[in-house]
């Protein structure tokens, strides 16, 4: 088993730390554009029994 | 009996000629009231016509671009022959929807596909919502199977960023499903859309494919692997079909609005006209007939 | 006979996108899409190499069905005109099925030649001494990742 796998983390999060790092790793005119996909808006609530759970 | 006097108060109202022409002129003050309104609503469902113009244009671009990652993931579903597994009941359903209205029937049509799957059987099975509209209409009967809900969807064109955030809380949700749905509205053309469903499975479905053998030197590290980017692929994916199909029915929408709109100015314009000529030919009658009085 | 080969390949190339492909046994269906960019679309091409946790590999046409999944590192596809593309890839997929489909799903890529070496470099210093500042494990995975991309970067740029 892989290392990160061991420390609790999925692929999902492998790829996502890659990705960032390959779009700061381009060359300065391509890196604008890139950096517009990091952002992500969403908000993610876990809820149980029909109600959210607060934080 | 007080109640039936109170009743009859305007009807004796309304045929008193003094009180017909007060009214008349009431009502030339109300219509051009209401056309002002009218007219300040075609101004917003126009504007927000050509908003959700501009978007579509750029959610049908981007689509183009993620339609090969949708179809080269649900590839190996199709050709593996994956199907649920019997021992595992628990099923996944994530509807794709966003925070916003005015926009036909997308979201509802998810819901009501959801609905109908609960409605058969609400013990095995779980909920993600995408987007505050599915949460909004499933939470009152279901909020029990919802699992989790994510809003801030919809201002901006969904990134992989939001579909592997999403996959994360998924996979750490500690919900353990056999096989599952990912419902969303397909975008066909701009006037229609079709509420489609992904398939999605767990590794154990993958394990007891029968075609599975048939694909070399697999182990379960990097089918889960694979499986979590495939997930995050599909979600992805889906949310961009219904993102651009939400846009194309807004558009739709609001086009249908300010046509309806357009519709009403006339009618209310014309008879903004012809009260007014009534309101003038009386006065001149009044006037007229008063002079001949003398 | 050349004529009617042509034709039909006409044919499967139109409706490649739209339905499951069958290919011909010395040629690949290539899908490489990325969420950023789409770089082939069920095109046929002679090779890929694509860099997977199991080892670095080659794709030829009838390569046996398989899964993958794969490491930060370089795309290399060779095209049927004798052309060769080196685009880096993040992370992602690679999925060959029995149909000679081949279909490589990436989360972010680029042409090699849109990485720059300085950026590179800086990305793998940051993650080095992210990871030597690591205090939990978790931490430690982290940055583990990020220098391992740092020197796929590093390697891929130079």
């Amino acid at each position: 088993m892989s290392a990160w796998r061991a420390a609790g983390l999925n692929y999902i999060n492998y790829s996502n730390i890659a990705a960032r790092l390959l779009r700061q790793a381009l060359k300065p005119e391509f890196r604008a554009e890139a950096a517009k996909r990091d952002v992500s808006a969403i908000k993610i609530n876990k809820w149980v029994d029909g109600k959210p759970l607060s934080k | 009996m007080l109640g039936r006097f109170g009743n009859l108060v305007p009807v004796v109202a309304q045929n008193a000629p003094l009180q017909q022409q007060q009214r008349g002129m009431a009502t030339l003050k109300s219509i051009s009231m209401r056309l002002k309104s009218v007219k300040n609503i075609q101004k917003i469902t126009q504007s927000m016509k050509m908003v959700s113009a501009a978007k579509y244009s750029r959610a049908e671009r981007e689509l183009k671009q993620t339609r090969p990652i949708g179809s080269g993931a649900t590839q190996f579903y199709e050709k593996a022959e994956i199907v649920a597994p019997q021992d595992m009941p628990q099923k996944l359903l994530i509807a794709i929807t966003s925070d916003r209205g005015l926009c036909g029937a997308v979201h509802t049509s998810v819901a009501r596909l959801i609905r109908n799957e609960l409605n058969a059987d609400n013990q095995n099975l779980k909920v993600v919502c995408v987007g505050d509209k599915s949460r909004l209409i499933l939470q009152r009967l279901y909020g029990k199977n919802i699992i989790l809900a994510a809003n801030e969807i919809g201002r901006l064109p969904p990134s992989f960023n939001d579909a592997s955030k999403l996959t994360d809380a998924i996979l750490k949700s500690e919900y353990s499903f056999g096989s599952g749905q990912i419902v969303y509205n397909q975008f066909k053309s701009v006037v229609s859309y079709r509420t489609q469903t992904l398939p999605v499975f767990s590794l154990a479905a993958v394990k007891t494919a029968p075609k599975l053998p048939v694909y070399d030197s697999l182990d379960d590290e990097v089918i889960q692997s694979y499986l979590e980017f495939s997930l995050a692929s599909l979600i992805y994916y889906a949310m961009k079909e219904g993102a651009c199909s939400e846009q194309s029915s807004r558009m739709t929408a609001m086009d249908n609005a300010s046509k309806n709109a357009g519709e009403m100015i006339d009618k209310l314009t014309l008879t903004f006209n012809r009260t007014r000529q009534a309101v003038i030919t009386r006065e001149l009658i009044e006037i007229i007939s008063g002079a001949s009085a003398l | 006979m050349a004529a009617m080969r042509s034709v039909s390949r006409l044919l499967t190339r139109r409706t490649l996108n739209t339905v499951v492909t069958r290919g011909y046994a010395d040629e690949m269906s290539f899908t490489f899409a990325a969420g950023n960019q789409v770089f082939y679309d069920a095109q046929s091409v002679r090779q890929v190499d694509v860099p997977s946790f199991s080892g670095a590999f080659g794709i030829l046409p009838k390569h046996v069905p398989t899964l993958a999944v794969l490491k930060p590192g370089v795309v290399t596809v060779f095209e049927n005109d004798g052309k060769v593309k080196k685009i880096f890839v993040s992370s992602g997929t690679v999925t060959i099925n029995d149909d000679s489909s081949v279909q490589v799903l990436a989360e972010e890529a680029a042409p090699v030649e849109n990485i720059d070496i300085s950026a590179a470099k800086e990305v793998l210093g940051k993650a080095q001494s992210q990871l030597s500042s690591a205090t939990t494990d978790q931490q430690r995975a982290e940055a583990s990742i990020a220098v391992e991309v740092g020197e796929a970067l590093v390697k891929a740029a130079e």
